[in-house]
């Protein structure tokens, strides 16, 4: 295997203080994902040199203000505004400046805290272009061009909404045995899913995810070092980020999974096929069909012939789909929420999933998706990981 | 930019902003062109024709102007001109249904866009508005 990332792995995955509203700030969840790395790793502080940070909530605080807060000395400090592609994007650069020698360990964490009220403000002064050009239109934040999006699907390829419960419903399943999904503990049946009242049609209550707060992270060194400190790793095969991709399409039913997934599973030297897990962004379930078919699972527009045919759970035989129920039924914790599909593969590959362990996970695909600025998300971002050390 | 486009569409002026070397119109409001990066761009009269894209129904809205006579239908149009504006409409609007963009003047006071099948409905889409005062 042609491995671009070879050498260096992905550790200690952590999920942290998922709830719907907390009065703490961003470095308490950060701060706290961090010492539990740092607990499941047996690194000392110290041992940290490289920090790639993604969150809405951290103003007027900043990144390098993290470093001085967590008391750390670093050699790489990595922003990364870009929403639900951060989680990929983050392992990618971390990786590379592992692989370069410029670091040797990267914390890479996702977190953000939630107040009542925050959310609306955020979606109020998301971006110009917003504001500009979304806002004005009736104050619907992300659900209106997602509303439009999907409308727009559903007209192309004939979708039905049942086809985006399925998945909905799937993932409420998974999030039904994991611990810490927020949802989890209400079950949710398709007839319930099609019964929810409207917030944007086509999109209703099940179609749109519960705004809260929580840190999601990973750290990211050289396969030396994890075997040295006796944990489980898993390898980074291939990744891909992009911006702005097939910006003349009058609607966004692509992204950069159509343009980049094909050199992705061959530099990977896999196949869609091969793959036992499958993490997607999930803000809203036509995303996931979006990626589905973009990383060639199904061709272009049979992305509801293909949730017709997997079961999507867990425990179901065929691809395992996000395993932890996903932002539709954990919560999206702001910039975290594009770290929870890379945390629950290192953690479904390494065998740490506990009541929603895939029985095979021998290999995950994940997508992000995020910044919607306007009428279309403007990053995204692929990786293929497989097992290192379980 | 974005505050002249608002102007014109307050004096009931369909404008958008126009890059004066390429001809690119721009939108959401820039003040560079997308297309050629020239920063000559004038706020001008453009085409104000379209087709629909896809329209939704805003029931539910973070603003408390919008929570009055939801649900509010939004439209996504491709403008003759080039660019896709979101637009307030009467009514469910069909994809591909050719509608003029008009401007309107919202709850709060600010210029935005209409799409209207007939044009003739102009006083009706901002009656909606009226009603919030």
């Amino acid at each position: 295997m042609n491995n671009v990332f070879a050498g260096v792995v992905l550790a200690a995955p952590v999920s942290f203080g998922y709830t719907r509203y907390s009065e703490h700030g961003v470095p308490w969840f950060a701060g706290n994902a961090l010492a539990e790395m740092l607990r499941l790793s047996g690194l000392e502080k110290s041992s940290i040199d490289g920090l790639a940070i993604a969150s809405f909530s951290l103003s007027p605080d900043t990144p390098a203000s993290l470093a001085e807060y967590f008391g750390l000395e670093l050699r790489l400090l990595e922003a990364l505004p870009f929403g639900g592609a951060s989680g990929v994007i983050a392992a990618r650069r971390a990786a590379r400046a592992v692989q370069a020698g410029d670091v040797e360990v990267v914390a890479c964490i996702g977190a953000d805290t939630s107040k009542p009220g925050t959310f609306s403000q955020l979606v109020a002064n998301f971006s110009t272009a917003t504001m500009d050009a979304s806002y004005p239109y009736a104050a619907a934040g992300p659900n209106l061009p997602f509303a439009l999006l999907t409308q727009s699907y559903m007209d192309r390829y004939g979708t039905q909404r049942e086809d985006f419960g399925r998945i909905c419903v799937a993932q409420r399943y998974n999030a039904n045995h994991c611990d810490y999904a927020l949802l989890g503990q209400k079950p949710l049946d398709l007839a319930t899913y099609l019964a929810a009242r409207s917030i944007v049609p086509p999109l209703h209550l099940f179609d749109c995810v519960m705004p809260c707060a929580g840190a999601d992270s990973f750290l990211v060194m050289r396969e030396e070092q994890a075997l040295s400190l006796n944990i489980p790793y898993v390898y980074i095969n291939s990744a891909f980020e992009a911006f702005n991709v097939f910006s003349s399409d009058p609607v966004q039913l692509r992204s950069g999974w159509s343009r980049y997934g094909a050199a992705l599973y061959e530099q990977a030297d896999t196949t869609p096929a091969a793959i036992d897990l499958i993490e997607t962004y999930d803000d809203y379930p036509v995303i996931v069909m979006l990626q589905l078919e973009g990383m060639q699972l199904c061709d272009e527009g049979q992305a509801a012939r293909y949730v017709q045919d997997h079961e999507l759970r867990f425990d179901s035989e065929g691809p395992a789909h996000n395993t932890s129920g996903g932002q539709l039924s954990v919560g999206q914790a702001g910039a975290a929420g594009g770290f929870l599909g890379i945390v629950e593969a290192i953690r479904q590959i390494t065998r740490s999933a506990g009541r929603n362990q895939a029985s095979s996970a021998a290999s995950a695909l994940v997508t992000g998706f995020g910044m919607i600025n306007y009428d279309r998300g403007l990053c995204s971002s692929a990786a293929i990981l497989s097992a290192g050390r379980v | 930019m974005g505050e002249k486009l608002s102007q014109a569409l307050l004096a009931g002026r369909l404008e958008l902003p126009t890059c004066q070397r390429c001809s690119n119109v721009q939108y959401p409001p820039s003040e560079i062109c997308r297309h050629c990066l020239s920063d000559a761009l004038e706020v001008t009269a453009c085409d104000p024709a379209g087709k629909v894209i896809a329209c939704a129904l805003v029931h539910y809205s973070l603003a408390l102007d919008f929570d009055v006579n939801s649900p509010w239908p939004i439209a996504s149009v491709k403008m003759n001109a080039g660019p896709v504006v979101f637009a307030h409409a009467l009514e469910f609007l069909k994809r591909d249904t050719a509608v003029t963009l008009v401007p309107i003047i919202d709850s709060i006071g600010d210029g935005v866009f209409g799409a209207l099948a007939n044009v003739a409905d102009r006083d009706l889409l901002q009656t909606r508005f009226n009603r919030t005062i």
